[in-house]
């Protein structure tokens, strides 16, 4: 249910997890309540509306053994995230139907690929606009590398990152030569 | 078996219905099928720099009226030799904030930027989006091409021919016609059923079972199964003798 960005390269992780304990999900059933059977959006999350409980939410996608009891709720979405191509040139026929059988939540139809439903004016529209926004917010590739340099210089890095550079420069010479030369670091720059 | 022009017109158009993409996903693919589909995609391009070689659906390889190779974009921009990085050419766009991440995904669901970025690359000329990278935070980008497909351009380079026309064979120095499939640019393991044949005899004499794997041509492999339990295989080795030797292997031996 999430938006299909990238073009090549791994995606981004689409995940998270939701456990709710000690819930009134046997309550709703005993009553004949609407139960939640989904948590297709998580900013407008079904279970949340629906269950009552001890929630735990968040980015972690491990669970390590733990007792659940009766009734508990535990979800775990790993969703991938890519897709190929320009947004922009998708067919928005394909992008409708795409919001029609539930892989794309509808906010994101306009959002991302500029697609009003039902109205091609207003389509070529959007996405006109969207795609001069893309002008006055990209910079050339040399102006965005000397603003990101000073990040590179003042280490500027959660730690597992920055270990991950350090490794990756003492094990290859050659890569840490390209990582210097690619952001003009001095040559006895490690991390 | 060649397939009409046609049928790769809608296969770039995504217009071909799943069965027919299903039989072509399935089957070999047609010697001509590479020059097919770069000569629908030629009459497609605004420009008449002739293609090379398409690296993505905005990115082709072409050659220049001044003989050079650049890597240009289908709105036209030209991104120079196409050994470069053309990605250095292009504008640039990081998603290394939540705020930016949700303008993409549902909270939550995208990825954190201290731990990935999301890079976009534009084409100056149309701001057409041109590949997205998700990357650690502050990674360097200095290579674009994997090794094997920048060999054979070099190749091009030097011989002048496209790519798709001839290459030469690294192991027997032989011009011939290149494979138009993706194992032949070194990407995947190319099914070597002579090869494979070998493997199984040999496992088989050291009392090992080996599957045979399927081959395409079952003039070069049978397996059967006999009557007592023993597995024989028909080696055809009609590539040099001209006729057909049956060995039986397995516990009979």
């Amino acid at each position: 249910m999430t938006a299909p960005w990238t073009c090549r390269s791994c995606p981004a992780l689409a995940s998270y997890r939701l456990n709710i304990e000690d819930n009134d999900l046997q309550q709703l059933i005993e009553r004949g309540a609407p139960i939640p059977h989904s948590d297709s959006d998580p900013e407008d999350s079904e279970l949340l509306r629906l269950l009552g409980g001890r929630v735990v939410r968040d980015k972690r996608c491990v669970h390590l053994p733990t007792p659940a009891g009766e009734y508990d709720v535990y979800v775990s979405l790993l969703r991938g995230g890519h897709g190929l191509g320009d947004v922009l040139e998708r067919k928005p026929a394909a992008v409708e139907a795409d919001v029609e059988e539930g892989h794309l939540l509808p906010r994101y139809a306009e959002r991302i690929y500029g697609v009003v439903p039902g109205d091609p004016a207003a389509t070529q529209q959007r996405r006109a606009e969207i795609r001069l926004r893309r002008g006055e917010r990209a910079v050339p590739v040399a102006q965005w590398r000397e603003q990101t340099r000073n990040r590179v210089l003042a280490k500027d890095f959660l730690y597992p990152v920055k270990d991950m550079y350090r490794e990756s420069m003492a094990l290859s010479e050659r890569w840490a030569g390209e990582f210097r030369a690619f952001w003009d670091l001095p040559d006895d720059f490690t991390f | 078996m060649e397939y009409p022009r046609q049928v790769i017109e809608d296969l770039v158009d995504g217009t071909l219905p799943w069965q027919d993409l299903k039989d072509m996903m399935s089957a070999f693919k047609d010697p001509g099928r590479f020059d097919t589909y770069v000569s629908v995609l030629q009459g497609r391009v605004p420009w008449n720099d002739r293609i090379v070689l398409p690296l993505s659906d905005n990115l082709l390889i072409v050659r220049t009226p001044d003989r050079r190779l650049v890597t240009k974009s289908r709105g036209g921009f030209d991104f120079g030799d196409y050994r470069r990085n053309w990605k250095l050419e292009a504008l640039i766009f990081e998603r290394d904030s939540d705020e930016l991440m949700e303008e993409l995904y549902p909270r939550l669901m995208g990825s954190d930027p201290r731990w990935m970025t999301l890079r976009e690359y534009y084409c100056p000329a149309s701001l057409t989006l041109l590949e997205v990278e998700a990357v650690p935070p502050r990674v360097s980008d200095h290579q674009h091409l994997p090794a094997r497909p920048r060999d054979l351009l070099q190749e091009v380079v030097k011989t002048g021919n496209p790519l798709t026309c001839r290459w030469r064979s690294e192991a027997s120095g032989r011009v011939r016609r290149a494979p138009s499939n993706p194992s032949a640019l070194g990407i995947g393991k190319r099914p070597n059923p002579a090869r494979s044949m070998r493997r199984a005899t040999n496992r088989s004499r050291m009392g090992l079972r080996t599957e045979l794997p399927h081959t395409p041509d079952r003039r070069a492999a049978r397996c059967s199964q006999s009557p007592t339990g023993t597995r024989s295989f028909r080696v055809s080795s009609a590539q040099t003798s001209g006729r057909v030797q049956s060995r039986r292997f397995g516990q009979a031996r």
